[in-house]
């Protein structure tokens, strides 16, 4: 980056950033509060723009029991539970499943490859929400509602990180599959000797963006689950709020967002380089 | 054309599936085991504590049935569900339903069972004359059969802030009866600054049109509300009531004297919480109210207009009546499960502790009997209003009711078209003339996909 | 596209795509086939009666007010969170790269809202912005604005747009950066030479120079508001006021899952399948260009 800045840019940048950062943090930053007061602090306007004494008590409450209000809601134990479990089968599931396929598409010649790969690129253009009815349809003809199975195969297929791993397999050099094949290597050891170590940058950097994707889902489980024990958190926060008999637990809605917010933050502040790999990879 | 049947393409798909992932799914049952009962509802709250509770009642005094009573979101997408579920063959056994779905309810002639059918079959004795009748007309059937079991049933009250009225200057004991006294009071309420808002309401459609066509007996539509055939065609726009109402609306909205706080229930935090002096609101806010309010509270019958011919009339029915599904594999014993539990909910001394528990309205002749004698009606004379409204009323051609198809869509133009009204971009006129045109054009497509019952 | 060097094996390949394609089939080409079918049938919520209309749903969806409003509601919807996503993502990412303390800080806290729901992006800004409670909420009535999303079409448009845009701006944010940063330095530090002014450096090198991008950008930020933002409206709005944030794809989830009219729904579904297949072929035709490039 440029050595010489001069001084009038200097500050520039500097302010102009930290309204962004404003602008970013401002929402959290409320939030977080919000989930350490009490209803009635909440309630009282302009409510307070520092933390109060409830954060351990509104944060017990909500992992341990959850929202009274308008929607009995499951504690977010559970809610957390069911996000974790949706989040690591779909990213593990996708990775194992596009690692296999981009592997038969470039390591094979077999009648119907290509006809194989564009059925799978070609799902790129059916994101669930325009095939809302009729997905629900199938999952419900299947018998699939309200199971983990349910939650998660349908989002398992994934025509990015199969575009991803073919892409990079392409690369990998033909020396390395003539040696295995000297060496009387399977197809499968080849795989698990050298084509998965190879990836493994890649495998990480896909997983940071699959565990965002799939602990962000929405509308897939807001369709397929009438059961709130099977409840993700996302949305389960948006069910907290609203339309019912009684007023919104705010405190327990804040807090229960800043438990929801708070792994997939972790994830790219942790896995940041693989974060940002993973989001330019995937959009290539 | 019809459909082939699903049955076949399941097993396709089903086994295509099993290709893909071998997923084991539990669920082997042993064969002593007592017979599951599924009851969805639809209520949150002190409400849906309270239904869960008996459930578990129920399994505690027998051990031949497991009554699961479980809430699977507000009353339009437990709807959703339960229909899915029961195009997949496998519904709940019990479904809680609220007042605008019954229409659809009533359409679905295969999917159903109607509660008389479930208890004949049964064997066990019901007589529907045993519920109060404004709930008996307007769930029942022309031989006087009953389709759905009322369960809580509510109707429209005012609910006023005593302390807000006392700030005001107003007599905190004397609520205001009629539209032009509430309005009054909103606008001095919100002059001498003793609220946010003058007044607020809850379920726009359902107060402001359904339970406001009952109190002044008009009707929504032809053929009996609906009442009289699938061809009904809605008329309210064209009923200067109607319009005046929502016309009044706009005006108030203009100094918050009226303050729309959002559709369903959005608006009952605004009063609970002193920022609204009064709403128009169902009873069965009653029990949240007792517990949660911070101030000193009151109920008034729901205001009507002076000037329209004979009103008031009684308020009609709301809440929601327990169905009961049909599915090809339901067996004898399960159906005689479901019989048995409806008959414990609907026994006196389940339905009287509902009524003083939630604040709904007891649904059964009995409980009622039993109320008034015991005093509690005259110990809790807040209790007392929506009950005397609804039962001592002055009934009248239009006050049971309406049936219709789509009618949580139709209620939904309804809302839309009068925000529309509230936010200054349409009359209150058009407003309603729009809400009628489409909610006409959905009743037609409703007659020409269902089955009627009768 | 084909390695030079392959295994043989008859089966294995077809074994390995399995799972993948099994999925596909069912849960992508099996769904998309019923909309098509169920697109030219009336049926009844409980699919008692069904019957054949031919093109009867699509006509009456085309012919429907709604509809039309709904698609030029998303149309602008779409392109104000695409300009509000992407001009303060490219400032952002341009001083940015001009700083060097702080920077990691700054870019760690910029592309936090990536990691956040859209529908709990959704929740943030719909608390702050709640008349009842929220604090931006109680600014704006101080500073004397009316402030009802709950009434107001206007006011709760304005929530989602920026509920959405400020989610995305972190996207944005990421991409601009790497476009700066393959940005030659020669050619920026010749035009100081000449005396250009950083503004003027900005406008005749590092705009055009980015337009690759920012292309790309505006396509997937388009996508983004049309698709991805569902969680944001369902949130905050559920479509109202009196469908003032209906975009397209709710009204699919609303019509469908709600009002339970699956004819309209299903034609609702095939109509934006063709959307979503012009607007990926733009996405596609444009990548192949930027993977020679």
């Amino acid at each position: 980056m440029g050595g010489q800045v001069d001084t009038r840019s200097n500050w520039l940048p500097h302010l102009i950033l930290l309204i962004g950062v404003f602008i970013t943090a401002f929402p959290l930053w409320v939030t977080f509060v919000a989930s350490t007061l009490t209803p009635r602090e909440i309630a009282q306007t302009p409510m307070q723009m520092w933390p109060g004494p409830e954060l351990w008590r509104n944060y017990s409450q909500a992992l341990t029991q959850g929202s009274r209000g308008t929607y009995l809601s499951p504690p977010a134990m559970t809610l957390l539970f069911n996000s974790l479990v949706v989040a690591l089968v779909v990213t593990f599931g996708k990775i194992v499943v596009s690692l296999l396929s981009a592997f038969a598409v470039v390591f094979f010649k077999f009648p119907g490859r290509m006809f194989c790969f564009w059925m799978i690129f070609i799902t790129l253009m059916l994101p669930v929400e325009v095939r809302i009815l009729p997905t629900y349809k199938v999952v419900t003809d299947l018998n699939l509602l309200n199971s983990y199975t349910g939650l998660t195969l349908p989002l398992i297929a994934s025509a990015t990180a199969t575009l991803l791993f073919r892409q990079f397999f392409l690369t990998i050099p033909d020396e390395l599959v003539e040696a295995a094949k000297i060496d009387g290597a399977g197809p499968m050891r080849f795989f698990k000797d050298v084509v998965v170590p190879l990836s493994r940058t890649n495998i990480a950097a896909l997983f940071v963006i699959l565990f965002i994707y799939g602990w962000n889902q929405y509308l897939w489980p807001l369709l397929i689950t009438t059961s709130n024990s099977l409840d993700v958190i996302v949305v389960a926060i948006k069910k907290m709020i609203g339309t019912g008999a009684e007023p919104t637990d705010w405190h327990i809605v804040m807090s229960t967002t800043m438990l929801a917010l708070l792994p997939p933050v972790l994830v790219i502040i942790l896995m940041q380089k693989s974060f940002v790999k993973g989001l330019t990879d995937t959009e290539k | 054309m019809t459909m082939p049947t699903q049955l076949t393409r399941r097993a396709v798909a089903a086994g295509a599936l099993a290709a893909a992932v071998a997923l084991a799914t539990g669920g082997a049952s042993a064969q002593n085991r007592p017979i599951e009962i599924q009851m969805w509802m639809g209520l949150t709250g002190l409400g849906g504590e309270t239904l869960v509770k008996y459930g578990e009642e129920f399994n505690r005094m027998q051990n031949e049935y497991k009554v699961t009573v479980s809430f699977k979101g507000q009353y339009p997408e437990q709807r959703a569900a339960a229909i899915a579920a029961f195009r997949a063959g496998n519904p709940p056994h019990i479904m809680q339903m609220f007042d605008a779905g019954s229409g659809d309810m009533m359409g679905a002639k295969n999917a159903i069972v109607p509660v008389s059918e479930v208890f004949k079959r049964a064997g066990l004795a019901f007589n529907p004359g045993d519920f109060i009748a404004p709930a008996r007309g307007y769930y029942g059937l022309k031989d006087g059969s009953l389709l759905s079991m009322p369960f809580n049933v509510s109707t429209a009250v005012l609910f006023y802030n005593k302390d807000a009225f006392k700030k005001a200057g107003l007599d905190p004991n004397k609520p205001p009866a009629t539209w032009p006294e509430l309005q009054k009071a909103a606008q001095t309420i919100r002059a001498r600054n003793a609220a946010n808002c003058g007044f607020t309401t809850t379920w726009l459609a359902w107060i402001q049109l359904e339970q406001f066509g009952a109190r002044h007996n008009l009707p929504l539509g032809t053929q009996s509300n609906g009442r009289g055939g699938l061809d009904s065609e809605l008329t309210f726009a064209s009923n200067p009531a109607f319009v005046k109402q929502v016309q009044m609306l706009i005006d108030m909205q203009k100094d918050k004297s009226f303050d729309y706080k959002g559709r369903s229930n959005d608006a009952s935090a605004s009063f609970q919480n002193g920022e609204c002096a009064m709403i128009t609101q169902s009873s069965g806010a009653m029990g949240a109210y007792t517990r949660d309010a911070k101030f000193d509270w009151g109920v008034a019958p729901l205001p009507y207009w002076p000037d329209v011919k004979g009103a008031p009339y009684a308020t009609t029915v709301g809440g929601a009546s327990l169905w009961v599904f049909n599915a090809p594999n339901r067996t004898q014993a399960e159906l005689l499960g479901v019989a048995k539990f409806l008959d414990y909910l609907r026994s006196t001394p389940v339905m009287i502790d509902w009524a003083k528990t939630t604040g709904f309205l007891p649904a059964t002749n009995a409980a009622f009997k039993y109320l008034t004698d015991e005093g509690y009606y005259a110990q809790n004379p807040r209790a007392a209003v929506a009950i005397s409204t609804l039962v001592n009323g002055k009934q009248g051609e239009h006050t049971g009711g309406y049936r219709y198809g789509r009618w949580t869509e139709i209620r939904d133009f309804y809302h839309e078209e009068v925000e529309k009204a509230l936010q200054g971009r349409q009359t209150a006129k058009e407003a309603l003339e729009n809400a009628q045109r489409r909610g006409n054009a959905a009743l037609r497509a409703f007659e020409k996909t269902a089955v009627a019952t009768n | 596209m084909q390695r030079r060097v392959v295994f043989n094996d008859k089966l294995l390949p077809y074994l390995l795509l399995a799972p993948q394609l099994a999925v596909t089939l069912v849960f992508f080409f099996w769904p998309a086939g019923q909309a098509i079918q169920m697109s030219v049938l009336s049926q009844d919520p409980f699919g008692q009666s069904v019957t054949f209309v031919g093109l009867e749903n699509f006509r009456e969806v085309l012919a429907d007010p709604d509809y039309v409003a709904s698609f030029w509601r998303t149309l602008f919807f779409s392109a104000m969170v695409a300009v509000l996503a992407l001009v303060p993502a490219l400032v952002f990412a341009v001083m940015a790269e001009r700083v060097i303390r702080g920077a990691g800080f700054y870019r760690t806290i910029l592309v936090l809202p990536y990691a956040i729901a859209p529908a709990v992006a959704g929740v943030l800004w719909l608390f702050m912005f709640s008349p009842s409670v929220g604090i931006v909420a109680y600014w704006l009535k101080k500073l004397g604005v009316d402030w009802n999303p709950k009434l107001d079409g206007t006011d709760a448009m304005a929530l989602v747009i920026l509920a959405a845009a400020w989610k995305q701006i972190s996207y944005n944010f990421l991409f601009f950066l790497a476009g700066l940063q393959s940005i030659p330095r020669a050619l920026l530090e010749a035009a100081s030479i000449d005396g250009a002014s950083e503004w003027k450096k900005f406008w005749t090198i590092t705009f055009p120079l980015l337009s690759p991008t920012t292309f790309f950008l505006l396509v997937v930020n388009i996508v983004y508001a049309f698709f991805d933002t569902f969680g944001i409206i369902d949130a905050v709005t559920s479509g109202g006021p009196a469908k003032a944030t209906e975009v397209l794809v709710y009204k699919v989830y609303y019509d469908g899952v709600h009002a339970l009219n699956l004819g309209s729904s299903s034609a609702q579904s095939v109509i934006l399948m063709a959307i979503v297949i012009v607007l990926t072929a733009i996405q596609f035709r444009y990548v192949e260009r930027k993977v020679h490039y």
